[in-house]
């Protein structure tokens, strides 16, 4: 990619955020509720009509949406987003603590994922419809029909309820807490994914270039190994960008599940509260991640594909 | 017992049998052509020869043999040892043949490997020197290229010159010069008959061009819907022949200036 | 006659299956009344609580004493309506704008894709979960909620079907014998675009009931008493230790009705188009 599309798709990239964080600016602002009544409520305040009103003022929401909107936007470019009025908190730092715990799940999940679907993909595309292939595709489509939820509660009874190994509330955040949350992420994704893998791979054992290796007196794991793997990776980084931009912007049902202190049951609670700035600034920072590890994928692409690098 | 004896060999794909009754043998040194349109089973014969049906492919009936091997018995690890050294294939795109995002000497380098324990950059020098041998002079940027950066010819020259790096005493081509340019064409057909002046590899070419089949083999075989329609050498095909297939392919070449290409 | 129903049914063996299989648990939630034997699945007595599945409960009762298996067959209602609300809204909604953007280019395609495209850059259940969480807990908010993630997918695929046939010969043909606008669209670009169309809304069904049944679980999507599986396994959480059938049964209830639907979109997908693979 070219250093001009790199900032083309930066400024993409910023436009979309700008679309979304005002579409969401006026979801919150079209939602019933008031604001100034939620804040006062949660801070132990009974909201009286007068209260409420001064509150309003001084926190300007009587003024009209784009005004609104627009001091929003400024104090964002500041790396201000607010305060959350449920938890008393800036929302930047909110945000900050909750990420360090989320990246640790994330990696987790990815590594657990990538160990169980890669070979499992492999061995299944290698081994086209025999029972084996055939094991490996009714297990995944299995996986692929199960809520994630489902498989995370019976888990947690496993688990937590019958054997005792591991504690049902993992607010801790520590490595023993990381594993059933990490486990349930990756039995999921495990599903989905091995069908990928088994897919990519069989797209390239079907080339021609192949059957010339094979003419030529090619042992397979030397066509598998390094010629099919390395051609099937381009899509198989695609979609593990995308899991990976989704895992970053938290897995609200398994960590309520397991009430893990990551992004995703942050936005649960400020959703369920009807925090506005939480909310603004959960969806702002999600959407972000998500468009920058596209964009760092895209980029890859380049030293992957040499057809890419070569047809400018 | 000669190089080669294909006797009486069926090939199905499941239930479907898609060649019947074929048989042929070829001697050292000579080159044989399988005539026909599409379809006509004239691929899957050499395929089966090599071993490399596409998926469900079997030879249901008859045998194969190869300097006295019975081919059909070969497992997987006998294969590896005779193809690209003992008998070679060469196709209609080379190009396609090979990896796309590796380049021409990271393939040819990891195929003599295969056949020989040397280093990189020996096989590198090997590869080259082979190149050149087949007229690609600057066999260095030819390694140094990606397939979809040469030309049809060159693509052709190749695979020639892998398919050729080990004098195979059997070189299986299916329609090398098909996808070329008429002057391409006449080049690379020039340079296969060297193939049997320089090595005295025998030669089984697969075309649908009667007229180039003429030119460059010893014994013709025209194949339609899965079995021999008609057989014989050049003269035979060419003045002889009464079969009314035969005269249709015939009537088929096309010519320069009122001569046939023969 | 009955040849080629015989023929139809071997060759397409999945599809007749699972599409009976599916049809069985359509009439299952429709005569809901009549497999439950007339027990009502939003009222309970407290005396029953949490009672093990047994001869008079055979999945058990939750907290309130309400029948579990009553819950289970009438919450597949709630599912299936909402799943298909949720197909036909995004398939009806993403496919019109899909066509009419890549049929009319210019800045209409530009608007529609760029539209698209916000909806695109987010992970689907977050914008689901904000969207329905904002405008308030009701199935048909979450509803609403996963077909605003949910349309674009179709927009994207029904243009870029479009677009592949737009620049086909007999295309500019009619165009120069002075064919209207709208004839077009439909003698044209809608048939060559449905099959796969059709293909990806019926494999979706499963994916999206399974989200619908994440935004009950988390309290965006259906409310007590309305007995809905996400909602089903949220409530049966906090009775985990001393009633697991609480969660077991409408966690199966939905693993069942998803393999189902996925099964059907898979068979579909053999007989409109064999050339795809899974």
């Amino acid at each position: 990619m070219t250093r001009k599309k790199i900032i083309i798709r930066i400024l993409q990239i910023l436009i979309v955020l700008f679309g979304i964080s005002f579409f969401t600016f006026l979801l919150t602002y079209l939602a019933p509720g008031d604001p100034a009544q939620i804040m006062l409520t949660s801070s132990g305040v009974m909201p009286t009509e007068e209260t409420v009103n001064a509150l309003r003022e001084s926190m300007g929401y009587n003024d009209p949406f784009i005004v609104q909107y627009f001091r929003w936007l400024g104090n964002a470019l500041h790396g201000d987003l607010g305060v959350s009025f449920t938890l008393n908190k800036p929302v930047t730092d909110l945000l900050l603590e909750r990420l360090w715990p989320t990246l640790k799940l994330t990696l987790f999940s990815v590594v657990l994922m990538l160990a169980v679907s890669v070979p499992l993909g492999m061995l299944s595309a290698v081994k086209e419809n025999t029972w084996v292939d055939n094991l490996v595709r009714g297990i995944s489509f299995i996986g692929v029909s199960m809520p994630n939820f489902w498989i995370g509660l019976l888990l947690m009874l496993l688990f937590c309820v019958k054997l005792r190994i591991f504690p049902v509330i993992s607010s801790a955040g520590d490595f023993k807490s990381m594993i059933l949350p990490a486990v349930t992420l990756a039995i999921a994704m495990s599903a989905k994914y091995t069908r990928q893998v088994r897919t990519a791979i069989l797209e390239e054992l079907h080339q021609d270039y192949v059957i010339g290796a094979r003419a030529r007196g090619i042992p397979e794991r030397k066509i598998l190994w390094g010629n099919v793997f390395k051609n099937s990776l381009l899509p198989l980084i695609t979609m593990l960008g995308l899991s990976i931009g989704s895992l970053l912007g938290g897995t609200a049902v398994v960590e309520v599940i397991f009430s893990y202190p990551g992004l995703g049951s942050l936005a649960v609670a400020a959703i369920t509260a009807n925090d506005y700035n939480l909310i603004q600034g959960y969806v702002l920072w999600v959407a972000l991640i998500y468009m920058v590890i596209n964009l760092i994928v895209d980029i890859s692409y380049n030293f992957i594909d040499p057809r890419m690098r070569l047809a400018r | 017992m000669a190089m080669l004896e294909v006797n009486n060999i069926t090939v199905s794909y499941g239930n479907d049998p898609a060649v019947r009754n074929f048989s042929m043998t070829l001697e050292e040194g000579k080159i044989c052509s399988l005539v026909g349109e599409s379809g006509s089973g004239k691929t899957t014969v050499i395929r089966a020869i090599f071993g490399l049906l596409p998926g469900g492919g079997k030879v249901t009936a008859g045998d194969i043999y190869f300097e006295g091997n019975h081919l059909l018995t070969y497992d997987k690890k006998q294969w590896r040892k005779i193809r690209g050294t003992e008998m070679s294939m060469i196709f209609q795109d080379t190009g396609a043949m090979m990896n796309p995002t590796r380049k021409v000497g990271a393939a040819y380098a990891e195929y003599i490997r295969t056949h020989e324990k040397i280093s990189g950059a020996e096989a590198a020098r090997k590869g080259i020197a082979m190149l050149e041998r087949m007229r690609l002079p600057s066999g260095d940027n030819v390694m140094q290229s990606y397939p979809f950066q040469l030309s049809g010819g060159m693509r052709q020259r190749v695979g020639i010159a892998m398919g050729m790096t080990y004098q195979p005493k059997l070189l299986l081509a299916d329609e090398p010069t098909s996808a070329l340019d008429v002057t391409t064409q006449a080049q690379i057909v020039r340079q296969m008959m060297e193939l049997k002046e320089n090595y005295g590899t025998s030669i089984i070419l697969v075309t649908h061009n009667l007229g180039i089949a003429a030119y460059m083999a010893d014994h013709i075989i025209v194949m339609k819907d899965g079995v021999i329609e008609d057989q014989g050498d050049r003269n035979h095909i060419l003045y002889h022949s009464e079969n009314a297939y035969t005269h249709k392919l015939l009537d088929a070449v096309p010519s320069i200036g009122g001569t046939r290409y023969v | 006659m009955g040849m080629k129903k015989h023929n139809f049914f071997m060759t397409h063996k999945v599809f007749c299956i699972f599409g009976i299989l599916a049809i069985l648990l359509i009439l299952m939630a429709v005569f809901a009344p009549v497999v439950t034997g007339g027990v009502d699945p939003t009222t309970g007595n407290l005396r029953d609580a949490l009672l093990p599945p047994g001869p008079e409960h055979i999945f058990g009762t939750d907290k309130m004493g309400r029948d579990i298996f009553a819950r289970v067959i009438y919450g597949a209602r709630v599912s299936l309506v909402a799943a298909f609300s949720v197909v036909g809204i995004s398939f009806g909604i993403g496919s019109l704008l899909g066509v009419i953007s890549g049929y009319f280019r210019g800045a209409v395609d530009a608007v529609i894709m760029r539209l698209a495209d916000m909806m695109l850059s987010f992970p689907g259940l977050v914008l689901a979960m904000a969207v329905a969480g904002i405008l308030g807990a009701a199935i048909h908010n979450a509803v609403l909620a996963v077909a605003v993630v949910t349309w674009p997918k179709y927009a994207r695929l029904a243009r870029s079907l479009v677009l592949k046939i737009r620049d086909r010969d007999y295309v500019a043909a009619a165009v120069t014998t002075g064919s209207k606008h709208g004839y077009m669209l439909v003698r044209y670009m809608l048939p060559n675009a449905l099959p796969t169309l059709i293909i990806t809304a019926a494999t979706d069904i499963g994916s999206l009931m399974l989200e619908l049944a994440a935004l009950s679980f988390l309290g965006f999507g259906a409310v007590p008493p309305t007995p809905e599986w996400g909602l089903m396994l949220s409530e049966g959480r906090a009775y985990m230790q001393s009633a697991p059938w609480l969660m077991i049964f409408p966690g199966l209830a939905i693993l069942v009705t998803v393999i189902i639907f996925n099964m059907l979109g898979d068979g579909l997908r053999d007989i409109l188009d064999p050339r795809q693979e899974g």
